[in-house]
């Protein structure tokens, strides 16, 4: 199988975990200089209030996703976070995500994160 | 009195005799100078916004410099999630500003700003007086609200150009009723007990808003190359709500919601979901909403002076840059009280507002020689695309448009493209093409790849394929200009993706969500 296939399986087979359990992704290649990876969220429709928690797999928070100016029942949309790139040394990203406010904490619903993926973001630091 | 823009800069320029301003983005001493809130010039301008905002509340419905008249241009107009969040808050922020000038006939006012990485809690100061939507000034009720500006909103309406209305008609707002049902049901109005979720009991923000204005999250936000991950992602239109950017999705979308009363414990437990304006579209009744934003703005002005500094674009790609520029924003009201159409790129630099910002937090990130790059200039090797049409099931497929701004030489090329596709789309193919115009086969112009689904997972969530542009058609995409990528069903739209047996709602429809190149 082609390498850029194999990836696309693993994305696929590993976004499909996100409403059991943790996220797992493989990075396509490794960061060039200055850049970094990062991690795009598609958040879909969530109650007022609601919010979407990342974490490490020790528990330590990353980010929180906070909709604003939302109208009632409709997505969220797309949000890019910063990851610490220690997360990213060993090829893959591990994190946790959560959703507040919505019930519950639980692990986010297909309609309530829709897809999860890494970018790589050229920076200065 | 009326104040033009050629006096508020002649008198500031007056000023440059006497006191040494530095550089702004534009390169050229601002005759203005915003403070931040917690210095002394700062707490000055700040009893100087009282009178202002004082001022404001006490006009006619009727007046364009009254309050709830400018708030209602943002509940109107407002773009999140795409990539004129920034230049359209800087015209409304900056308008402002001016019209602050005229109603305390004072050429010297300027906007503070809430350095919220500095101060990680509600100043102090905007608890008192009418700095504060509690204030018995500011209305008391949805009820008493609508019978005010109901009629106001009426009126705009009925005067509204046909491009207004097709703006306002994204939003469905085909009439004033529109606007008002949201207000009261989004909910976007709170009753004045309610009108700000922090108090002065409790004024500090909870964990993951301090988290999100951090230094360390500041500094983050300020840390991309290029204008769509700093500052949100493309879009066609500006009230389309797509993609954020990290100073928006973090610590703006933060404060605007801890401010308005959505606060949540340590644990992550939800402490309230309260009230509170600044969590609405309504956000600018509360008179923070203005400190916030001028942050906001200063935030941009030092991640462009830093990518000045570096040598790196201020602005989107230039593919994109006449897209982004020609978007009209046409609800502003300037310091006339006139309501005249503008486009973004008139707010790509501060400009004629013609202000510059006392240094706060994140400073550091901009290089103390400017023009010194980086030891290892790094060229871009993503290059995002922008969907033309994502429904696979359109007659020519899905497409995308991309531009290599640097076209990398003699690198492999990927597409990476993210498909949301219906359930049991088991057994479809797709193509991707490269300009293809062609039956989009193997060794037929443009064909780069097909990619078919494998085994039996329910497709609950969009997938991500990357897929290798092998030569010549890397030596195509990378010419100058734009270059489309295809992805097309193979085949006849099949069984898998068409409803099935007992469905009565329409077909599930297959869409490319992004598609994104780059270089290895």
């Amino acid at each position: 199988m082609h390498a850029g296939l194999r990836l696309a399986f693993a994305a696929a087979v590993l976004l499909a975990a996100v409403e059991a359990q943790a996220v797992e992704l493989t990075l396509a290649r490794k960061p060039a200089a200055h850049e970094e990876v990062w991690l795009e969220v598609a958040v879909g429709a969530l109650p007022r209030g609601a919010v979407v928690r990342i974490d490490r797999p020790d528990g330590q928070l990353i980010e929180t996703i906070s909709p604003f100016a939302v109208r009632a029942g409709e997505r969220a949309g797309t949000y890019r976070v910063a990851l610490p790139q220690a997360l990213a040394a060993k090829g893959n990203v591990e994190v946790e995500l959560t959703v507040l406010g919505n019930g519950p904490p639980h692990h986010p619903t297909s309609e309530e994160v829709e897809s999860v993926r890494l970018i790589y973001v050229p920076v200065t630091r | 009195m009326s104040i033009t823009r050629r006096r508020a800069i002649a008198s500031g320029a007056a000023a440059i005799a006497t006191t040494a301003f530095p550089l702004s983005a534009t390169g050229a001493a601002a005759p203005h100078r915003r403070y931040n809130m917690a210095s002394a010039n700062g707490q000055k301008m700040i009893e100087r916004y009282a009178e202002a905002v004082r001022v404001m509340l006490k006009r006619d419905p009727t007046d364009p410099f009254n309050w709830y008249r400018y708030t209602l241009i943002h509940t109107l107009d407002c773009p999140h999630g795409n990539w004129w969040f920034l230049p359209w808050h800087r015209a409304y922020t900056g308008y402002f500003e001016q019209i602050c000038r005229v109603v305390l006939k004072d050429d010297s006012f300027t906007l503070p700003y809430w350095d919220w990485t500095a101060v990680q809690e509600v100043p102090a100061v905007m608890f008192k007086d009418v700095l504060t939507p509690t204030a018995s000034e500011f209305i008391e009720s949805y009820d008493k609200f609508a019978d005010a500006y109901g009629p106001i909103l009426d009126s705009w309406f009925a005067k509204m150009s046909d491009d207004q209305r097709g703006q306002l008609g994204i939003r469905c707002y085909r009439e004033y009723q529109d606007v008002l049902y949201d207000i009261e049901h989004g909910p976007m109005f709170f009753p004045r007990p309610k009108a700000r979720g922090l108090t002065p009991q409790n004024p500090k923000f909870d964990g993951y808003t301090t988290f999100s204005t951090s230094l360390p999250k500041l500094l983050d936000a300020l840390s991309p190359r290029d204008f769509m991950t700093f500052g949100s992602l493309p879009t066609r239109f500006h009230s389309s709500l797509t993609g954020f950017g990290v100073l928006e999705a973090f610590p703006h979308n933060k404060v605007h919601n801890c401010v308005g009363g959505i606060v949540y414990n340590d644990d992550g437990s939800v402490k309230s979901v309260g009230d509170g304006f600044m969590q609405s579209n309504m956000s600018p009744v509360d008179p923070i909403f203005f400190m916030h934003h001028s942050n906001i703005d200063r935030v941009w002005d030092l991640w462009t002076r830093k990518q000045q500094g570096y040598g790196y674009p201020t602005l989107p790609p230039s593919d994109l840059l006449t897209q982004w520029r020609s978007e009209k924003l046409l609800f502003f009201t300037d310091a006339q009280g006139t309501n005249l159409p503008h486009t973004a790129g008139e707010f790509e630099t501060i400009g004629n507002f013609a202000y510059d910002y006392e240094p706060a937090s994140g400073e550091e990130i901009v290089p103390k020689k400017p023009g010194v790059k980086q030891n290892v200039k790094p060229k871009l090797q993503t290059f995002p695309a922008l969907i033309a049409d994502a429904n696979l099931n359109a007659p020519n497929g899905a497409s995308a448009k991309v531009a290599l701004a640097t076209p990398p030489a003699d690198t492999p090329l990927f597409a990476t493209i993210t498909l949301d596709l219906p359930p049991h789309s088991h057994a479809e193919g797709f193509k991707v093409l490269v300009n293809g115009d062609g039956n989009g086969n193997p060794g037929s112009p443009g064909f780069a790849e097909m990619f078919t689904m494998f085994g039996n997972h329910a497709m609950t969530h969009p997938i991500k394929l990357v897929v290798p542009i092998s030569r010549p058609l890397g030596a195509t995409l990378s010419k100058a200009g734009t270059q489309t990528i295809s992805v097309v069903q193979a085949g006849a739209q099949s069984a898998n993706l068409m409803a099935m047996p007992g469905m009565t709602q329409a077909a599930p429809v297959a869409k490319v969500l992004s598609v994104e190149v780059s270089s290895d």
